[in-house]
């Protein structure tokens, strides 16, 4: 489904230049959970990034579904994020001064769907995440785990095959974290695609299909957690 | 993205910031209110002065006259005659036989000589000095004589009647009222008493004429009172004219007499007066002739038969296009003081739009992030400079009206004298009022293009790096 062939990303600062990417090779099934584990500074939300088309590779490819998304104008990248990728971000990016049913009813509005439809569409994401009561509530009213549901609906509302979380459960609490996570694997058996991000091993073991570290902008799969995976799945 | 949706989303994101939001819709309606303000005035003034001419039938209207006075560059109605003509007198002297052949013409409606002299006017002990001006009995049929403030028109040429003027009935210390208006005692100089109009209607009329006994400017030397003659003349006043800024031929006149009843008044005319000092006996019989055509067309018409008697004459409609050209520079000159307070406005939204950009970078990272174009940004922030200036046009055109109404009510309360007769100095045309809305849409549009543009440029990584 995607593939990253040779993906390198260097940025400039001044008269440094840092590598965020070093030439990634990984491969992506339809389905599947991935998670990126990797410590600050690694370039796992660089990864992520490139990925959704929110920043441009300096050398590489990823190709999803065939075609290579990094020679894509910006348009084509915002409809490709548009239709495909939905984006959980650790601080939830939410529009703190629109309700949860607005916040969700963004994307709908860049689809272009009828109002009755995306109200629907919109209301029924946010009962997905639990949130059916809460829907008017502005988000700048709601908990963190709370913000991130909402962060998960309108990530999801218009019903994209790939789900990208930056470090999803980061800002939340234990319990909240996992509430989160089940939320997240109950996608996966929906057949979502999803990729994450986390610096926490623990959490990528539970719930991902597959891991990777990264570690300098280079990515790989270290051999005990493969043993590992095979024993739990 | 939906149009309603964008509309709905410009409005949302103003309220937002509601102080500033109407800190800079103040701006825009100060502008909008200034130019609405400036060219109502520069238009209500052109339509003021145009339907004025239009409603006495200036613009089909010429006056013959034996030297003319010339209204720009030249006799006979301005530019067909070189300046060296300027003097000359007419070949044909200016005398019944001319009003009974202008008469005859297909083009005209009606011709009449002028006959015009000064009298002493009575009414019961009150006197004052006035002009005498005559009317045919057909004049009744057109304006402004169709139309009287009150009374009616001559019965016959030879009736011993007379209309009169407010500003006569002033004179004699008189402010001729309406019932509706009869109660109305703000405006009312010292001196002056409250008549109803009814009641001047029929009232008797005293005219004291002067009348020359000599023949000759010789006469003079034996003494001014051996040259002149007094004679006086009772009329009733059967008709009062309506208050004119912009008066046709007759309406200087503060007394009008039917004609035949003018003609056989022993007075002095200013043109016999003329006649004598100048000692130029052409023939003449009067001095001017009014000449009412049928249409502007027929007007047009009658000037080139006239140009081609060599006829000097003088025709308003002449004055129009000069007229039109000062009223041209007159709107210009105000609409662009109009239009810098608008460009001042159009900063201001600017400057908002770029504050608001700054303030909003993290949420349009977020916008593009969940698949929002750069199209869709752009106009995001295009429509909100839009609602500014839809917005600010519609209070623009409310506080400019408000203005403008207040403006004539004060020039109303203390310049007009008569509560009948208030003016109006503003138009609204509908051209205004939807290009002033049009306009301001367009400078809030022009001045929301370099926000929307540098909005729609912000990268979404970038932008989702921003605190907030």
């Amino acid at each position: 489904m995607i593939q990253l062939k040779n993906v390198t990303k260097i940025y400039k600062k001044g008269n440094n230049t840092i590598q965020a990417s070093n030439n990634i090779n990984c491969s992506i099934e339809k389905g599947e959970f991935i998670a990126i584990v990797g410590k600050s500074g690694s370039g796992k939300s660089t990864l992520l990034n490139l990925i959704a088309g929110l920043d441009q590779v300096t050398s590489g490819q990823i190709i999803y579904e065939g075609k290579d998304i990094s020679t894509y104008s910006e348009n084509e990248l915002a409809n490709f994020r548009l239709h495909n990728i939905g984006i959980i971000f650790q601080s939830f990016n939410l529009i703190f001064s629109q309700t949860a049913l607005e916040n969700v009813l963004l994307p709908l509005i860049f689809s272009n769907i009828s109002k009755n439809e995306r109200k629907q569409k919109a209301i029924q994401a946010l009962e997905l995440v639990g949130l059916g009561e809460r829907i008017h509530h502005k988000a700048n009213e709601l908990s963190g785990g709370e913000a991130q549901r909402v962060a998960i609906a309108r990530a999801l509302v218009n019903n994209p095959k790939i789900l990208l979380a930056d470090e999803p459960t980061g800002n939340l609490d234990s319990s909240t974290t996992e509430e989160i996570l089940q939320i997240l694997l109950t996608l996966k058996r929906k057949g979502k695609t999803i990729i994450m991000i986390t610096h926490d091993l623990e959490i990528a073991q539970e719930v991902a299909d597959r891991i990777f570290t990264i570690k300098d902008g280079e990515l790989s799969v270290p051999e005990k957690l493969i043993e590992n995976n095979n024993e739990n799945k | 993205m939906k149009i309603n949706d964008l509309i709905v989303m410009a409005g949302k994101n103003l309220w937002r910031t509601k102080l500033r939001t109407i800190l800079t819709l103040i701006g825009v309606i100060v502008g909008i209110a200034a130019l609405i303000a400036m060219v109502s005035f520069g238009a209500g003034l052109e339509k003021n002065i145009t339907e004025k001419f239009k409603s006495n039938d200036l613009f089909t209207s010429l006056t013959i006259s034996n030297k003319a006075i010339n209204f720009k560059d030249g006799p006979r109605g301005g530019k067909m005659h070189p300046p060296t003509e300027r003097t000359a007198a007419n070949k044909i002297p200016l005398n019944d036989s001319l009003v009974d052949a202008l008469n005859q013409r297909p083009e005209v409606n009606i011709a009449y000589p002028k006959i015009n002299f000064m009298v002493k006017a009575k009414i019961d002990t009150t006197e004052t000095n006035s002009s005498i001006g005559s009317l045919p009995k057909k004049m009744e049929k057109f304006a402004p004589y169709n139309d009287l403030f009150a009374g009616k028109y001559f019965s016959s040429d030879s009736a011993k009647e007379a209309i009169v003027s407010l500003d006569f009935l002033r004179a004699l210390g008189i402010e001729a009222r309406t019932k509706e208006n009869i109660n109305n005692k703000i405006k009312l100089d010292s001196g002056m008493k409250i008549a109803l109009l009814d009641t001047i209607l029929g009232k008797d009329l005293l005219l004291i004429t002067t009348n020359l006994k000599c023949t000759s400017p010789l006469d003079f030397l034996g003494g001014i009172e051996n040259a002149i003659d007094e004679d006086s003349t009772t009329v009733k006043i059967v008709g009062v004219t309506k208050e004119e800024q912009f008066s046709g031929p007759n309406l200087r006149e503060e007394i009008l007499l039917p004609i035949g009843t003018a003609k056989a008044l022993p007075a002095i005319g200013f043109d016999r007066i003329s006649d004598i000092l100048n000692n130029q006996k052409q023939g003449n019989q009067y001095n001017a002739i009014y000449v009412k055509t049928k249409s502007m067309e027929d007007l047009k018409n009658l000037k080139a038969f006239l140009d081609e008697e060599q006829i000097n004459y003088f025709a308003i409609d002449d004055g129009l296009k000069e007229m039109k050209k000062a009223f041209l520079i007159l709107d210009s000159i105000l609409g662009i003081i109009g239009f810098i307070s608008l460009i001042v406005a159009g900063f201001g939204i600017i400057n908002t739009m770029l504050m608001s950009i700054l303030e909003r970078t993290r949420e349009i990272g977020i916008l593009k992030a969940i698949g929002g174009r750069n199209k869709d940004i752009r106009m995001i922030f295009f429509f909100e400079a839009g609602c500014i200036g839809l917005l600010g046009a519609v209070g623009g055109v409310s506080l400019g009206y408000g203005i403008t109404r207040l403006a004539n009510l004060i020039v109303n309360e203390k310049y007009i004298k008569n509560p009948d007769e208030t003016v109006d100095l503003f138009a609204f045309p509908l051209w205004l009022l939807l290009g002033s809305i049009l306009f301001s849409i367009l400078i809030s549009l022009l001045a929301g293009l370099y926000p929307a543009i540098r909005a729609s440029k912000i990268q979404p990584i970038e932008a989702l790096r921003q605190n907030g």
